[in-house]
């Protein structure tokens, strides 16, 4: 087995709107990543991409030699495509972060790639759905209801009425927001006020349309290499620990719909590959598709005390300069959600955290960041800790 | 006469060492690891545990228009994800429900005030 594994180079794609196919937009990634990292595509081992959509949004699926031919690399290279819904991404950075940590290979490319604008709403919310079970579909489940139930039922649970409710999550968003007008790559670079949510359109009470990241096409890509050629490099970012779980597939059956065990268990493996615990980690970027999961993702990895989340924007303690600084990319809802893509995003965004060169709002001398991507209805959960050396 | 008579009716598992019940189907129990789970229909009674108004509701349910998703506690302790086109403001944590129908091949379960 290889000794560590590091993040040498990454890229990132403006989140939006894109006016190419997928599989382009990923190769732009890739090359700025490749650039960054300072080697050729020559070098390259093995391709990871996370997509979820191609299939109904592009009509193409088997994308990864796709993306691996745009990028222009000819060398016959195994090249993977992961589909595990919004975890898409990180799905596939820990696959080739175990590829190498194997013996395998020295040098990978991983990352993720998607485009959803390409077709109408209505068809996109379609294809989304597909990530949630076929049955429950059919009984009225959509997204917006699940995230309905997971809201009411962590409102019961800490006794908090729904007018304080929706007020509180309004404030996640508009932190969020905050964060994400200081982003250059961010899909929406502007503030939001507390009248902004509370006057958007209802979904499914108490979720409202400002409660919820918008749909996005964008690409991130990240370069891994082994020990022996990361030290040589000019600023690697150690990957300390990595954690993946799968959560309760039927949402009738889960017992307490205000918590997922799934991202405790991959917290907990990631902390314990790192030996460190959640007063260690520097910044965090986790998974808002609606602003409550923000909620959960903090406190089911231990980073607030369970009931201490809905607060924690409204207290500011998640702002840049609080105590547990998160989403300073403006996370899914201001940075956007190009689910495929999304945790090579967070994972981009962390590396330049910690080497000081993110394009955005900056917590001060970081050392340890993590990040907390989830697919489905808290199915598919994914922790990775980052840190920098010296 | 049960009002559900006649219907077809969800089915649900049990497990017969530990008693656990669910709704999904399943080779093993998720409570104990046991195999001997037993597939048994129930009997269309229940309680809502929660409820959502959908204002919109997704394509494959268009032809119903507005609903509520309603999530259901059937007697034999499984819960189950239904709708309802009873107004929300009739519809509350507690009510007691029944099936009023149910598609065994869409699994789309349709519930009413019981």
């Amino acid at each position: 087995m290889s000794g560590r594994v590091a993040i040498i180079g990454v890229g990132m794609e403006k989140v939006g709107v894109a006016t190419m196919p997928s599989w382009n937009l990923f190769a732009h990634a890739a090359l700025s990543a490749m650039n960054d990292a300072g080697i050729e595509r020559s070098q390259i081992q093995a391709l990871h991409i996370g997509n979820v959509y191609s299939s109904f949004t592009e009509r193409q699926t088997n994308i990864a030699p796709l993306a691996l031919s745009t990028i222009g690399i000819n060398t016959n290279i195994p090249s993977m495509r992961y589909e595990t819904a919004c975890a898409s991404g990180s799905v596939a950075f820990r696959q080739g972060y175990l590829g190498i940590l194997s013996g395998m290979y020295d040098i990978v490319l991983v990352g993720g790639t998607e485009r959803l604008r390409a077709i109408s709403g209505t068809a996109i919310q379609e294809a989304m759905a597909t990530s949630m079970d076929v049955a429950e579909r059919s009984a009225g489940l959509i997204f917006a209801v699940y995230w309905s139930y997971v809201a009411k039922a962590y409102g019961r649970k800490y006794q908090i009425d729904d007018a304080s409710l929706q007020r509180l999550l309004a404030n996640i968003s508009i932190k969020n927001h905050y964060h994400g007008s200081f982003n250059k790559k961010a899909q929406f670079q502007k503030e939001i006020s507390l009248e902004d949510v509370m006057n958007s359109s209802m979904v499914a009470p108490p979720i409202k349309v400002m409660d919820c990241c918008p749909f996005s096409d964008g690409a991130a890509a990240l370069v891994l290499a082994s020990d022996s050629i990361a030290k040589e490099c000019k600023k690697p970012i150690w990957i300390a620990g990595s954690g993946q779980a799968s959560g309760s597939w039927s949402v009738a059956d889960s017992t307490d719909l205000a918590t997922n065990p799934a991202i405790t268990k991959a917290a907990q493996e990631a902390y314990r590959l790192a030996r460190v615990g959640p007063k260690d980690i520097d910044v965090v970027e986790v998974h808002d598709c609606v602003n409550i999961h923000e909620v959960l993702c903090l406190e089911c990895t231990g980073l607030l005390k369970p009931g201490e989340g809905i607060y924690s924007a409204e207290e500011r303690r998640t702002y840049f300069n609080g105590d547990v600084p998160t989403n300073l990319s403006g996370g899914l809802k201001a940075r956007g959600h190009p689910v495929g893509a999304t945790g090579a995003y967070q994972l981009c965004e962390i590396t330049q955290q910690l080497r000081g060169e993110f394009d955005g709002k900056e917590v001060e001398d970081p050392e340890i960041g993590m990040t907390v991507n989830v697919g489905g209805t808290g199915t598919v959960v994914t922790v990775n800790i980052l840190r920098r050396e010296g | 006469m049960a009002e559900t008579d006649k219907k077809d009716l969800p089915k649900y598992l049990r497990c017969n060492d530990c008693g656990w019940s669910g709704s999904t189907f399943r080779m093993g129990c998720p409570n104990c690891w046991a195999s001997h789970l037993v597939e048994l229909e129930s009997s269309g009674i229940g309680k809502i545990v929660d409820l959502v108004p959908v204002f919109y509701p997704p394509e494959n349910l268009k032809d119903l228009g507005p609903y509520v998703s309603v999530l259901v506690e059937f007697d034999e302790g499984f819960q189950m994800l239904g709708i309802s086109l009873v107004k929300p403001e009739d519809l509350s944590i507690g009510s007691s429900v029944v099936v009023s129908s149910f598609d065994k091949g869409t699994m789309r379960l349709l519930i009413k005030l019981g």
